[in-house]
């Protein structure tokens, strides 16, 4: 369909759309990676399918742009985009058999009946289904339609590939299945695909990049590790499942907060502080949890930053520390080192190999994941201290009003 | 009433196939009766009477409804063969077919009339589902204010005697130099026919999957590929069962016919009405024959077709 060589961008400028008084995508600037998988992860109603039915062409944006590279694709028809949607509830046709419905797009080019039989025919064994060619709809499992969808869309070869949540209605184990065959196509054809989720697990391992989108509003377009470990707003840290948000205050290599001053998170040396503060997310799985004034646990996991004891101050509990609003860049990446603060141990919940504990510190109470045995010995309302590394905090620019 | 606009008059199509006579009350008795008497069969021999009967009894009901749709028929047939067929007497006593050589003689008018109202249903039926089709499809899909009422609006000239409108347009149509035209009988006919038709395909759309359409069109269909490949082959089958309604109404239409076509539009059912007011009993059969066997095969063959079409269109197999 289009030159190989260097799969063209797909852009979003400006992209709003409203339905009367409701404003499905708002402002939304996106450069999708060419030739890789971006995910598109949002809660339920947050505009994820609105914003693949813009790329489609089904619905005509409020306002905004929407380009493939020089091409400007706004008022471009669906069918001459060379996009293509496959929607999760697959939409085959009831009429046609996995072969026909496969061909269809190829018959709408007007590819004669051999030709395009054999391509179809083709593909759909490519995606698991030699042999059953002939069936229609109802004589497919929703796995099996899936791949006819997939195959369907695949024949054509389109520059941009976008699938509504693809694994939404199948069973746990065909989910695997068929995301490694999702991920296997795409290779192949290094084709720009663009996946719609909801499940967040889904969307970290099936992207390449990650587009978080909550309320209209595209929030962070990153890898998904960065969208982990360095969330934009406070409310990709909750999207992605942070329980607790503590206001602090930058101040050199550190962040004062209601728990005590803890490490100023060692990657972000450019970071600067935004007025009116940050706000503090603490990585769950990388806290350590351990009795008072035992030493500390041997840190397997951690960085270069971990350097050991002898560079923390005494445990210092209380927003004594608050000091001004640190403003311009902060200083570069200097191992911080690590904090720690002591609270009571509130509940644990057993989640197989890890543990989920809950500790108190200061009326807030910390989510944390410990491997299973580390604590033992210590029951509910034991006392316990946190050991923070600076890899375990983040800081996010405070939201307005929070 | 109001459901008629969501929901099609008919069970879907399939439900023709079944013997002929969808929804017939008799069917749901039927169900129940066999299940009981199975109740009280002895355990140990139920299997043996169960298997049987259970495969027989689908094929025993449809002989039934057959049998009583067919029956009514059965003393016109004896009466259209009859010379003299009176009271008391099960079978005719002389038999002749004097009746048919009079109906079907090329000069009789039986032909014309049948041409004619052949000509008026298929008109209506193709002036409904151009109606119908664009309207059918936005009362079975969209949701606006005032749906309801539309639908009320749309039952009136069902409810409305068709001689009273008939009486009423006339003489509208006598100044439009409509009336006694088979124009004028066509427009008369739209009256009853089209609600029934908008509201059937009313549900055959708002039974449609019509997310097809999108997602032939990001397949690269352009719109009329769309309308040919996609929803040509969704809504047919519905549509077809529309189509034969409107058919059907205007196939039986007497009154506005007599009062609009002022007797110089002569159908089927105007030769019929003249016929029994003649008094010759064998020759008015006949005509009530003629009149019947067009609709009825029109009937089954609409039945038969849609039901194969349905077999091959997904469903069970």
């Amino acid at each position: 369909m289009t030159d190989r060589t260097l799969p063209a961008v797909l852009h979003l400028d400006a992209v709003t759309k409203r339905y009367g008084a409701v404003t499905a995508l708002d402002d939304v600037h996106l450069a999708v990676a060419p030739g890789r998988i971006s995910t598109l992860v949002g809660p339920s109603g947050c505009g994820k399918s609105t914003l693949l039915s813009v790329v489609a062409g089904l619905t005509a944006p409020t306002a905004g742009r929407v380009r493939l590279g020089a091409r400007d694709l706004t008022d471009v028809a669906p069918e001459r985009r060379g996009v293509v949607l496959v929607f999760q509830e697959q939409r085959l046709f009831p009429f046609l058999t996995a072969v026909e419905d496969v061909a269809f797009g190829l018959r709408m080019r007007g590819v004669d009946r051999r030709e395009r039989t054999r391509r179809a025919a083709a593909m759909l064994e490519r995606v698991g289904l030699a042999g059953l060619e002939q069936r229609r709809p109802s004589e497919l499992s929703g796995g099996q339609r899936q791949r006819v969808a997939l195959a369907r869309a695949l024949v054509l070869d389109p520059a941009v590939l976008l699938l509504d949540e693809p694994l939404g209605s199948l069973d746990p184990h065909l989910r695997d299945e068929l995301r490694d065959l999702v991920v296997g196509l795409q290779r192949e054809r290094e084709l720009t695909t663009v996946v719609v989720t909801h499940d967040r697990e889904e969307a970290v391992v099936l992207g390449d990049h990650l587009a978080v989108l909550l309320d209209g509003r595209l929030h962070q377009y990153a890898t998904p590790r960065e969208v982990v470990e360095r969330p934009s707003t406070a409310a990709v840290a909750r999207f992605l499942g942070a329980t607790e948000l503590l206001p602090g205050r930058r101040q050199g290599p550190w962040v004062h907060t209601a728990i005590g001053r803890l490490p100023a998170p060692a990657a972000a040396g450019g970071q600067v502080e935004p007025v009116g503060g940050v706000e503090v997310v603490l990585r769950r799985d990388l806290l350590r949890v351990r009795s008072p004034g035992s030493s500390r646990v041997g840190p397997s996991h951690t960085g270069p930053s971990d350097i050991g004891p002898s560079l923390t101050g005494p445990s210092d509990i209380g927003p004594s520390h608050t000091g001004p609003s640190h403003t311009g860049p902060t200083h570069t990446g200097a191992a911080a080192g690590m904090g720690e603060v002591t609270g009571t141990l509130v509940a644990t919940r057993y989640l197989g190999a890890r543990t989920r504990v809950t500790v108190a510190v200061d009326g807030h109470e910390l989510t944390i994941d410990v491997a299973t045995g580390e604590l033992e010995g210590h029951g509910i309302g034991a006392p316990v201290t946190v050991d923070v590394p600076a890899e375990a905090v983040w800081t996010v620019p405070r939201e307005p009003g929070g | 009433m109001s459901e008629l606009g969501t929901r099609p008059l008919l069970p879907g199509t399939p439900g023709l196939n079944r013997g002929g006579a969808p929804g017939h009350p008799a069917a749901g008795h039927a169900g129940s009766g066999r299940s009981s008497a199975v109740d009280t069969t002895p355990s140990d021999r139920s299997t043996d009477v169960e298997g049987p009967a259970r495969r027989l009894a689908p094929t025993l009901w449809a002989l039934l409804v057959v049998v009583l749709l067919l029956l009514p028929f059965l003393p016109l047939v004896l009466a259209s063969f009859s010379r003299a067929y009176f009271h008391p007497q099960v079978l005719p006593e002389t038999w002749s077919l004097r009746a048919w050589a009079l109906v079907l003689a090329p000069g009789a008018g039986t032909w014309a009339a049948l041409r004619d109202s052949v000509v008026v249903a298929l008109a209506v039926t193709a002036v409904s589902l151009v109606v119908a089709i664009p309207a059918g499809r936005v009362l079975g899909t969209r949701r606006f204010r005032g749906r309801r009422a539309v639908e009320v609006l749309l039952l009136l000239p069902v409810l409305v005697p068709g001689i009273a409108v008939a009486i009423g347009l006339h003489v509208t149509f006598l100044r439009l130099g409509l009336a006694g035209s088979l124009p004028g009988v066509v427009l008369v006919h739209l009256v009853p026919a089209t609600p029934y038709v908008v509201l059937l395909s009313a549900g055959v759309f708002a039974n449609a999957d019509l997310g097809l359409e999108a997602q032939a069109r990001t397949l690269g269909a352009r719109p009329w590929q769309v309308a040919w490949s996609v929803t040509r082959p969704l809504v047919a089958p519905g549509l077809a069962v529309a189509a034969l309604f409107g058919f059907l109404v205007s196939w039986g239409q007497y009154a506005t016919t007599l009062v609009v076509g002022g007797g110089r539009v002569v159908t089927l059912p105007i030769l019929l009405f003249a016929s029994a007011a003649g008094g010759d009993v064998a020759v008015t059969a006949a005509t009530a024959l003629v009149h019947a066997a067009p609709a009825l095969a029109l009937l089954v063959v609409t039945a038969r077709v849609l039901g194969r079409g349905t077999a091959t269109l997904g469903g069970e197999r």
